[in-house]
């Protein structure tokens, strides 16, 4: 009986096995970005199965009894997902999402270094710029926090380094050089900033991958389309609208297009319809094109496209003369468009050797028009680096590179002479008109070695000796410029460095023409050093401080200056227009402290600095770009339901100025010409800003909806941007900068 | 709409603090003491020939306090390029006129009129055309007369003139402009308007000349064009009560005036009128 028992219990079990042999094929996606979930046990409960996700979230299971059951799902980041579910059929399949703790993660700014090899190098992540406020998610506003990075006033776009001038910052897009990095207003950069990977930033003793300049250089990488699946997003503020879809063609190819276009000029021109004397013909308006396309050659090679466009115009007419300069009158019109095609191969030898090359092809365009005046520059250029890194041993690796530009350039103008001297402009009605059509090449060609050697296995120095040579055909000058830097570890967490070099930069088109200019010019030159402490506090955990210190100091020589001087060539008087009489230096000290505490992050920067500069026939005086004090607070708390809240403090001393200390009556022109006091012998009022931000996202298994409010100058505190006076300079009033601006923004990205 | 409306208003208001220089004194109204033009009988002559500067002066507020005033000549430090309009420690300074009193200012005019001439001769061609360029020769080199208005109070107002000295070859030379009637709502003006009017100037015959400039390679033309020009008739309208929506007008553009709301007992109309070249017009009114 016990037999036949146990024979018939063998059966129905046998039986039992064979009707309920289900299995599960499953995917486990993060929910929103639909990101394939790797190595996450997911476990079937009450049975006790457990099942791996392999590298694209793919999970199976077997032989599960028919029924309902609990899928238990765990993983570091993620809110823990526990769903009941049922299985009917023998085979089923199950897509599951796990949602992420937080998708606000606010890592409020600097990395480390991302290139190694240069010790001034800070980059910021695309992750990290994404929510920063008063930076509207544009990476080029966040590199503004950064130490050393002096506050633009007023709406200007452009990023002044460590007390240099605005035109001594160097602006690139993979390595390529580019004409401007902002929108006119300095609303926005030129690329869209979700096809951005990181924005360099580099100061005082950059490597000598760089030349033609002398203050520093920001550099904008474009990162790698996506190649899992189609990604896309589309985006609305109160400026511009914009959206980029990409995704994988093929294996081993992936593309990326987006745009924008902004509508700030519907806006203007709504208020200009109310204005008498004021008829806008062309709204103010930006558009920017960002396309990417990547394919793998081989397992060795890899190419890449990269082409961005840009286009800023605004344009309006002035009925009748304003204000107390007769020339501001009739047509303005203001067009400034670029683009960039950037072919890039890179084919990697060996693990020891890696050879990148890459072009930069693209045509500048400029057109000024000034009622019967105008400027137009057209340019033609083509940029090209090849790089070619090679791994000698384990302690040294060497690279060899060029960095050459080739430009062709057509100026046509007929404009009056600007004479800008000490910040204070001159009517254009009394300076010389003058007419000028001419083309003309220019060939800067760079070459350069750097080193990375470690003394030893056990070392802690590293040292960077490196030499760049530059020739510049506007100034017929080979220019060899030496750098060298150098990296003490004291221990894991805590290194020295140092750096130093030679920079050049040639001088601009308008300087060192024939007729406007003055070809007898020189580049203009540096010298930089600085010496750094970084020190890691958080020893290897996610939570604790970290803090980056050290000088700066900088010499400039052979600055170009503008010339009121009539000097003889040829036997006749003829302006000098510019001569190389600059010198000066910049000193500083910085300091940038990130905190990280989740759900609070803090970071902090502070620069305390001093720029000065030298010209014949004036006392010494500090550069227009001094700010003594530069302190940048900002903090953000990551709340519960993907809330967050940013704030940012800015406190910066006031800019100088050039005091106008009375006007003379020019009769010809009815106008009158300011007589400068000492140049910039005057201060405007200490800048202060309180900014906040606020994020919220809606996650969705399959996409997310992101929504955001920036209020800038949330105290609406009139900061004072510049100092205006009278027709004949006798009364002076303050000009203030932007109220509190509130911008309103929703994304939907899937 | 309604949407973009409030973003435009909230636009407004944003430039409006962000520009706000709406309550410096305006260009064109008289009140503090000002050169308002420096008139030259001939505003383009050859070297060595002399002319007659016509200064007007306007104190307003002045009540007919003492004004003097000096005047120097001398050749162009490059103003047109940033030099300073002085010809303090030039080489070449001739001195016209050292604290004289000026005279011609009175309650009948409400102290802005026509004072003291000036008389200047200009270098001969050795010493104006020296080390210049052809093109300068014939499109005129300019010399120099800095006049400055001195009250007691110590309020010091500084002007300059050009004098554009070109070549004898070049037979046609720059005139001075006329301007023969201000129009109220296109009648000469003759009182003080109730009401708002419509200003308007009107022109002598060729005010506006046409001309040509040489090229820096020697041919002629305009600047801009391989054709030549006609000059561009700015005028500004300078009042001593009420308000302009314009303060300047080109050509035969209108101006809208307001005046205020009591009749002042005596008001000053004035039109200068710019060629773009150096030559000046002038018409005033006594009201």
């Amino acid at each position: 009986m016990k037999r036949l028992l146990s024979l018939l219990t063998l059966f129905f079990l046998s039986l039992s096995q064979s009707s309920f042999a289900a299995s599960i094929d499953g995917v486990l996606l993060e929910r929103g970005t639909k990101t394939p979930l790797s190595d996450v046990n997911v476990y079937i409960l009450p049975h006790q199965l457990k099942a791996t996700t392999d590298e694209n979230g793919k999970f199976h299971f077997d032989s599960l009894p028919e029924g309902p059951f609990q899928w238990s799902i765990g993983a570091a980041d993620y809110e823990k997902l526990e769903r009941d579910d049922e299985i009917q059929n023998q085979n089923i399949t199950r897509t599951l999402y796990l949602e992420k703790s937080s998708y606000l993660t606010f890592e409020t700014t600097i990395v480390g270094k991302r290139d190694k090899q240069d010790v001034t190098n800070r980059s910021l992540e695309a992750k990290e710029f994404a929510q920063m406020p008063g930076s509207g998610g544009d990476p080029i506003k966040a590199v503004q926090n950064l130490p050393g990075v002096n506050r633009a006033t007023g709406l200007s776009s452009q990023v002044i380094i460590q007390g240099s001038a605005p035109q001594d910052t160097r602006y690139t897009i993979d390595g390529h050089e580019v004409p401007i990095i902002f929108h006119f207003g300095g609303l926005s950069s030129v690329v869209l900033p979700e096809a951005i990977e990181h924005v360099d930033y580099l100061s005082a003793g950059f490597g000598p991958e760089y030349s033609r300049a002398i203050g520093g250089l920001v550099g904008v990488w474009t990162r790698d389309p996506k190649t899992d699946r189609l990604h896309g997003f589309g985006s609305v503020d109160i400026f511009n609208m914009g959206g980029m879809i990409e995704g994988p063609i093929g294996k081993e190819s992936s593309f990326l297009i987006g745009a924008r276009q902004s509508y700030i000029g519907a806006v203007f021109k709504q208020i200009a319809k109310k204005e008498k004397s004021f008829n806008l013909t062309v709204a103010p308006d930006f558009k920017d094109l960002t396309g990417e396309f990547q394919t793998r050659l081989s397992p060795h090679d890899t190419f890449k496209l990269v082409t961005v466009g840009s286009e800023d115009q605004l344009g309006f007419v002035l009925s009748e003369p304003v204000g107390s300069d007769p020339s501001i009158r009739g047509n303005f019109s203001d067009e400034t468009d670029f683009f960039r095609i950037i072919p890039e191969w890179t084919h990697v030898h060996s693990d020891n050797a890696t050879t990148r090359v890459s072009l930069g092809l693209g045509r500048d365009f400029v057109k000024v028009d000034v009622g019967d005046d105008f400027f137009n520059l057209k340019t033609y250029s083509l940029t090209s680096r090849a790089e070619h890194e090679r791994k000698w041993d384990s302690l040294w690796t060497s690279t060899f590179g060029i960095d050459n530009r080739l430009t062709w350039a057509n100026v046509d103008l007929k404009l009056p002479v600007f004479y800008n001297a000490g910040g204070v402009p001159n009517p254009l009605s009394s300076g010389a008109l003058r007419e000028l059509s001419v083309s003309s090449t220019y060939e800067d060609v760079g070459a350069y070695i750097k080193n990375q050697i470690k003394m030893g296995e056990d070392s802690r120095w590293t040292l960077l000796p490196n030499l760049r040579m530059d020739y510049f055909s506007e100034t017929r000058q080979v220019l060899p410029a030496p750098r060298l830097a150098a990296r003490y570890a004291l221990n894991e967490y805590t290194s020295l460095k140092g750096a130093t070099g030679i920079y050049y930069q040639p001088p601009t088109e308008q300087q060192a023409n024939d007729q406007a200019g003055n070809p007898n010019l020189v580049a203009p030159k540096a010298y930089h050093f600085m010496v750094g402490l970084e020190k890691d506090f958080r020893e290897g955990s996610s939570r604790g401080l970290v803090w980056t210190t050290g000088p700066f100091y900088r010499i400039y020589d052979h600055l170009v200056e503008a010339s009121t001087q009539l000097v003889s060539k040829n036997g006749t008087l003829v302006p000098e227009n510019f001569n190389n009489s600059g010198v000066g230096t910049s000193y500083g000290y910085e300091s940038l402290i990130k905190a990280d505490f989740a759900p609070y992050s803090l970071y902090m920067s502070y620069t305390l600095s001093r720029s000065t500069r030298n010209q014949p026939g004036q006392p010494d005086y500090v550069s227009q770009y001094d700010q003594t004090h530069n302190l940048n607070l900002m903090a953000a708390v990551d709340l519960s339901e993907n809330w967050r809240i940013a704030s940012r403090f800015r406190y910066v001393t006031g800019s100088p100025y050039t005091p106008v200390v009375g006007g003379i009556f020019d009769a010809d022109n009815d106008t009158y010409i300011p007589v400068r006091g000492p140049y910039f012998s005057n201060r405007l009022e200490a800048f202060y800003q309180l900014d906040v931000r606020i994020d919220k996202k809606w996650i969705y298994n399959t996409w997310i909806l992101s929504l955001y409010l920036d209020i800038q100058n949330l105290t609406n505190h009139k900061n004072v941007e510049s100092v205006g006076y009278s027709y004949d300079y006798k009364v002076s009033q303050n000009t203030t900068g932007l109220p509190v601006l509130p911008t309103f923004g929703v994304k939907g990205e899937f | 709409m309604k949407n973009l409306k409030l973003v435009s208003a909230w636009f407004s208001l944003l430039l409006l603090t962000a520009c706000s220089n709406k309550d410096l004194p305006k260009y064109n109204h008289l009140d503090s003491l000002r050169v308002l033009a420096l008139l030259i009988d001939t505003p383009e002559v050859n070297p060595g020939d002399a002319v007659v500067i016509t200064p007007w002066i306007s104190d307003t507020n002045g009540a007919g306090r003492a004004l003097t005033y000096t005047a120097a000549a001398c050749l162009d430090p490059g103003i047109s390029y940033g030099a300073t309009p002085t010809c303090e420690g030039s080489a070449s300074k001739v001195s016209i006129a050292s604290g004289s009193a000026i005279a011609g200012l009175n309650a009948g005019n409400l102290y802005t009129g026509a004072v003291n001439t000036l008389a200047v001769t200009t270098p001969v061609t050795g010493i104006i055309f020296a080390a210049h360029r052809p093109i300068e020769l014939y499109n005129g080199v300019a010399y120099i007369v800095t006049y400055t208005v001195s009250a007691s109070d110590g309020t010091k107002v500084d002007s300059f003139r050009r004098i554009i000295v070109s070549d004898p070859s070049k037979v046609t030379k720059n005139a001075n402009p006329t301007v023969t009637q201000i129009l109220a709502n296109g009648i000469e003006i003759a009182a003080y308007p109730g009401t708002a009017v419509n200003l308007q100037a009107v022109y002598g015959a060729g005010s506006a000349e046409s001309y040509v400039a040489k090229k820096d390679d020697g041919s002629i033309g305009g600047l801009g064009t391989d054709v030549g020009l006609t000059e561009s008739l700015t005028t500004t309208w300078f009042i001593s009560s009420g308000a302009t929506d314009f303060i300047r007008t080109i050509g035969d553009g209108i101006t809208l005036f307001t005046p205020d709301s009591s009749t002042p007992a005596v008001s000053r109309f004035i039109a200068v009128t710019h060629d773009n070249r150096g030559g000046v017009g002038l018409k005033d009114y006594t009201l």
